[in-house]
């Protein structure tokens, strides 16, 4: 019997080191340790050994066969479920580098992006944005704003008009007037930021345009000075051109501002060290500022004895130029995909 | 304006680099736009003397001249010039030398060499001039061989001044930018000399009289006669100043005239004295239709609304703009009437407009010219005609002055200076810098003085007696005053009343402390007047001379204390100021989630104009009576293209599609946001509602390898337009069948929020599709946003996370082809009721394989109750109920 049962081990090892099919470790399972296995039939056949030691060692024997053909057949299985992955896996390798599936990317409009973050910068230091309307009368653009009718400066501003009295706004200081009357009604500390379209009268190139935008901030209170001017457009200067940027200041006119001065910041370029775009100079003109003229204080329903103020104003589409280099201010109107999508 | 910085120091010393002068006055507001050399590159050419000239044998045009070039040297040197004499001074291009764009040397012309060139005035860059050789004026101190450019006043910079409108008026001349630096940087003026050797026993009033018509237009006429003056070219020194200044050299008396102007800012005109009819200068306005010829020799039509000068007989210039053909100075000309005018800038303005005449002349009139510098110009000019051209001077002036400027009184606190600046500076400083400007800092102590001896007797300025009144006394030295003793007494009452009036000012300034008191007795009352009350710290009394018409009110004073200290020394700092929770209006926030909804459901916004050519409308086929057709009109457009304002978003986008897909980028998802403009019956002003607009072609997502083509649809935009107002909370919002002409009749649906339509969205109709020269189909919503502001959730409303497991049902039916899904959709979500979680069709189907005029739909719903697992002995009813509410609309039901 032992003989038998050492031929029926060799025997099913050697099978089982042959499989290469997983279904096949089944089958094996069955014919050789099933009810129905050659191994089962010789183990049948103990009751009728003669000694109890016989029996005994027999039976310590057919089990340590059936332990041996079990382990050869989970680790064959193991073995073949490895290869297996291993091949599937192999199988379903793929080339990386081939593009994503494309995802439809929006885009927001770039110049509304750069109004956006000024924005913020002066949300963050606790200012309202303010905004007005386009069409204006006479009154709003220009008489409240201390620029009486036949004042040069309408010149400079060449209008568009719908009738005598009616036009359409050339900057968005009626915002001032319209906050200052409407929303504020005498009341300080008044903290406004005023983004919004305007229109001139211009041909258009380059850097010419009839319809654009204006960012123009205004503050009122008691004891407002040039030097907190100074500071504020310092702030916005560093939010959005980054923590190195210096403002300059230089004496300008303007007809709703006195003392009135031009704003600078240094060149974003060059540091400051002079280049082609400052055209040398290490400062770059960005828009007009001062203290809010009498005239206009008193137009807003404000005591200029009792309160000054600061505004200032430039345009966003010149930051976003400056910012990213534009060299074109149509391309903020014409919808070429192959502009905005860049942003 | 244009600054030859060697002129410019004849009449400041300041020890200066041209470049450093140009960034010092640059960073104090007198901006200097450009700095440039005013030699265009000619380089050792030099003053050539011809002694001799001939014929070339072998050209019939040159000639061959020897020419004196210095030390001892004749050079032969050929020119094709014909205005070339024996003895003439002329520029000599030597070998080795230079001019714009070439080196010279010998070169041979038919056989004979030439030792350089002879140059003319274009040759040269100094002027237009390229016909002949420049001759040089017959001068003593002209030598041969001195440095052409040194002669011609090259070796100079020009500094190009952009002024803004304050400064314009006073910086136009040099002088008035000499006032300037010397402020700014120091220096003392050199004020140009304006006596007149008057010749003895004459007497300008037996010459010529004047007469002022309109003294709103003309404030100031002053004539000046010269005699016996003989016409020619100017000295060389004159040509290139008058060159400097960008102008160009005509004769000795024109160019006298232009350089005044240039150095002290006061236009001249010069008339041929013998040719004024009559004795006699008329201001006035032009009669209708009467005709004038102007020196350019056209004829000009003229009316009322010209102002004109005239003789006895008729016009003889359009004031301040141009002067006549007939009484023009020419090589004839022996008497010469010299006018020093003021007239009003708008009308002048407005007369060079519309006469396309721009000159220096009008654009300093424009700009404003001090009518106390008349007398002094009209000296500097006879003066300078005497010595330049010959002739006497005739005695006195004729000075018609009817409405005076005088120098204005203004106050400033000082506390206030420095409250608005920011900066700390002592009165005594501020003085010093109004001081520095020309202006005279007194005290209030001053002007109490002078109103306690009251109005002085005005008869003859000569017997007048100044003393004790500072005030007055000071307005008398700040700028010129009239010496005919009848523009005196106007201009002493005009004076006096600015003088009292500031007195007045200053009472009330003190009035908290003094009473109600006004005049000297008040201010005196104020403690000696030394010191103001209370916070205004000390007050200035600020005598501001005419030139600076610039200067009205305190913070004008301020402005200008600040730039002479500089912007740079203004301190910087961070504002105190109560702390406010900014941020955006409610419109602005949503306007801003609106958009970042649409660019992140993949469109990208577009910004297109607001002023559209109202064929838009006719492209869109819009009826004749559609509302949109009533748009705003500009009465002075730019270009036909912008000359309405957009009453709709869709036109702008349509133009956005078609520039692209003509560039070949035809997948398209794109949106706007913006403000539209429509008319108010019996309203100024329009409204200006903001819209939405969208429009979806081509392919949706941008075609990859491994993506299936998904063409834009109806679906795919109402799918957009469901995101955003699901992004934005939006409640009752309803798509209706609509019947739009600009959208395909069968693909076009209107946005109702609230019941109320708001807007449209639909393919659009290929008729219009084809007019705007689209290729293909586009598909197009636009609608108003205010409407969507006011549906708004204002929060999202939370539903607890379920706990207990849903059970889905499939249902599939067939129904009428025209039985709209959103009926459906509702018997469905009525009849499931409250465990009812979702229905989602998720199959449509129509064609073969069912029955014509039909069409299958396939939803799938899933019920749950929030707090126990659902039976189906629970559900059975429930979705029975559903099963009979879709049978009763007429569903054929399949499962």
């Amino acid at each position: 019997m032992k003989d038998q049962l050492l031929k029926l081990r060799d025997e099913a090892l050697a099978a089982i080191a042959g499989v290469s099919d997983a279904g096949a470790i089944q089958e094996m399972r069955v014919r050789y340790l099933g009810k129905k296995s050659e191994l089962s039939r010789v183990l049948g056949g103990l009751g009728k050994l003669p000694t109890v030691e016989e029996r005994r060692a027999m039976g310590a024997l057919g089990n340590e066969i059936k332990q041996a053909i079990t382990q050869a057949l989970d680790a064959r299985e193991a073995e073949l479920a490895a290869a297996e992955l291993e091949a599937r896996l192999a199988a379903e390798r793929i080339d990386v580098t081939l593009p994503g599936a494309p995802v439809r990317r929006g885009h927001l409009h770039i110049l509304y992006q750069v109004i956006h973050r000024i924005e913020e910068i002066f949300i963050a230091m606790g200012y309202e944005v303010a905004e007005s309307r386009q069409v204006e009368t006479d009154w709003y653009n220009f008489e409240a704003l201390n620029i009486p009718k036949g004042h040069p400066a309408r010149d400079a501003q060449d209008s568009l008009f719908i009738s005598d009295e009616v036009l359409l706004r050339t900057h968005t200081s009626n915002t001032q007037i319209r906050y200052m009357l409407e929303v504020a009604k005498g009341r300080t500390p008044v903290k406004i930021i005023c983004p919004g379209r305007v229109f001139r009268r211009d041909f258009e190139d380059a850097t010419h345009a009839m319809m654009f935008h204006q960012v123009e901030g205004l503050v009122i209170d008691k004891g407002i000075t040039l030097a907190s001017l100074k500071g504020a457009l310092t702030e916005m200067a560093r939010g959005l051109f980054g923590p190195d940027v210096g403002i300059r200041l230089r004496p300008s006119y303007f007809p709703f501002t006195e003392p009135s001065a031009e704003m600078d910041i240094s060149c974003i370029f060059c540091g400051g060290k002079g280049c082609r775009t400052c055209k040398g100079s290490g400062w770059i003109e960005i828009g007009g500022s001062g203290m809010v003229h009498p005239n206009v204080l008193r137009a807003g329903g404000y005591d200029p004895e009792e309160v000054s103020g600061w505004a200032f104003g430039y345009g966003p589409e010149r930051v976003a130029m400056l910012m990213y280099g534009i060299e074109d201010i149509r391309h903020f109107v014409t919808g070429d995909m192959r502009f905005l999508r860049q942003f | 304006m244009r600054v030859s910085y060697n002129w410019l120091m004849d009449y400041v010393d300041v020890d200066l680099s041209p470049q450093e002068l140009a960034e010092r006055l640059t960073a104090r507001g007198v901006v200097v736009e450009n700095l440039v050399s005013a030699n265009p590159g000619v380089e050792g050419v030099v003053v050539g003397r011809v002694v001799a000239m001939e014929r070339h044998p072998n050209a019939d045009t040159l000639w061959v001249c020897q020419v004196d070039v210095g030390g001892g040297e004749v050079l032969q040197i050929l020119t094709g010039a014909q205005n070339v004499t024996v003895g003439a001074l002329v520029p000599a291009a030597v070998p080795g030398s230079k001019l714009p764009g070439m080196t010279m040397g010998v070169k041979k012309l038919r056989g004979l060499d030439s030792h350089g060139m002879l140059c003319s005035e274009a040759e040269l860059k100094v002027g237009d001039d390229e016909d002949g050789i420049l001759i040089l004026p017959p001068e003593e101190d002209l030598e041969p061989g001195m440095d052409i450019a040194e002669v011609l006043g090259l070796n100079d910079w020009i500094l190009e001044l952009d002024l803004t409108a304050n400064y314009a008026a006073h910086c136009q001349s040099m002088v008035g930018v000499a006032q300037e630096v010397a402020a700014l940087v120091g220096g003392e003026v050199i004020a140009p000399e304006t006596y007149t050797e008057d010749a003895p026993d004459t007497d300008v009033n037996d010459l010529i009289s004047i007469q002022i018509d309109t003294p709103d237009l003309c404030s100031r006429y002053v004539a000046r006669v010269v005699r016996g003056v003989k016409i020619g070219p100017s000295p060389q020194w004159l040509q290139a100043r008058v060159r400097a200044a960008g102008m160009r050299p005509i004769n000795n008396i024109v160019d006298i005239a232009n350089f005044v102007m240039l150095e002290m800012g006061q236009p001249l005109h010069t008339f041929d004295y013998q040719k004024i009819r009559g004795q006699k200068i008329i201001v006035r306005r032009a009669h209708s239709g009467e005709r004038f010829t102007t020196l350019d020799g056209q004829e000009r039509v003229l009316d009322e609304n010209v102002l004109v000068i005239a003789d006895a007989e008729g016009p003889v210039a359009l004031a301040g703009v141009m002067g006549g053909e007939d009484s023009e100075v020419t090589d004839e000309t022996v008497d010469i009437l010299i006018e020093s005018a003021h007239f009003d800038n708008i009308n002048n303005r407005r007369t060079s407009l519309r006469y396309n005449l721009p000159s220096e002349a009008s654009k300093r009139f424009t700009k404003g010219v001090d009518p106390s510098g008349c007398v002094a110009a009209a000296d500097r000019a006879a003066q300078l005609i005497a010595e330049l051209a010959g002739g006497m001077v005739v005695a006195g002036h004729v000075d018609a002055y009817p409405r005076p400027t005088v120098p204005s009184v203004v106050l400033l606190r000082t506390e206030r200076a420095n409250g608005l600046t920011g900066l700390k500076l002592s009165p005594e400083r501020m003085a010093a810098h109004l001081q520095s400007l020309g202006m005279v800092v007194l005290k209030p102590a001053d002007l109490a003085a002078d109103l306690a001896l009251g109005a002085p007797e005005t008869g003859e300025e000569a017997g007048e007696d100044l003393s004790g009144r500072p005030v007055w006394t000071a307005m008398h030295q700040v700028s010129p005053v009239p010496s005919d003793p009848d523009a005196y007494r106007t201009w002493a009452e005009a004076a006096w009343a600015e003088l009292e009036a500031a007195g007045k000012r200053l009472a009330s300034l003190m009035g908290a402390g003094v009473g109600a008191g006004v005049g000297a007795g008040a201010i005196e009352g104020a403690g000696g007047g030394l010191v103001g009350a209370g916070d205004a710290g000390e007050i200035l009394v600020v005598v501001v001379p005419t030139r600076r018409s610039d200067i009205a009110i305190e913070v004008d004073l301020i402005e200008e204390i600040a730039r002479c200290e500089g912007y740079d020394q203004i301190p910087l700092e961070l504002p105190v100021l109560p702390s406010t929770r900014g941020g955006r209006t409610r419109q602005g926030e949503v306007k801003l989630a609106a958009r970042r909804a649409l660019a992140g459901a993949g469109l990208t916004e577009v910004l297109t104009h607001s002023l559209v050519h109202p064929r838009v409308y006719d492209l869109l086929g819009l009826p004749e009576d559609d509302p949109h057709r009533r748009f705003l009109t500009l009465a002075n457009p730019m270009y036909d293209d912008r000359s309405t304002l957009r009453t709709m978003l869709l036109p702008g986008v349509l133009d956005v599609v078609r520039y692209n897909v003509n560039r070949q980028i035809r997948d398209l998802a794109i949106f706007e946001i913006s403000h539209v403009y429509r008319p108010v019956e019996g309203e100024l002003l329009p409204e200006e509602p903001l819209m939405v607009a969208l429009a979806l072609t081509g392919n949706l997502a941008p075609l990859g390898w491994n993506s299936p083509e998904r063409p834009a649809d109806f679906f795919a935009l109402k799918g957009v337009v469901e995101h955003l107002l699901a992004e934005l909370g939006v409640q009752g919002a309803r798509f209706e069948r609509s019947e739009n002409s600009v959208l395909h009749p069968g693909r076009q649906a209107a946005l109702l929020i609230g019941g109320e339509p708001v807007g449209y969205l639909g393919e659009l109709h290929p008729t219009v599709q084809e007019r705007w020269e689209l290729p293909g189909r586009v598909y197009v919503a636009e609608f108003a946003f205010a409407p969507l502001m006011d549906a708004m959730l204002p929060q999202a409303v939370y539903r607890p996370v379920p706990r207990f497991p849903a059970v889905a049902r499939d249902v599939a039916m067939l129904v009428d082809l025209d039985l709209p899904a959103d009926r459906l959709e509702a018997a469905i979500r009525e009849a499931g009721g409250g465990l009812l979680e979702e229905v989602r069709l998720f199959d449509v189907y129509q064609g073969e394989r069912v029955a014509e005029g039909k069409r299958s739909l396939a939803y799938h719903l899933v019920y749950r109750a929030a707090d126990r697992t659902l039976t189906d002995a629970e559900l059975e009813p429930v979705h029975n109920r559903v099963r009979e509410a879709l049978k009763a609309l007429g569903a054929e039901l399949r499962s």
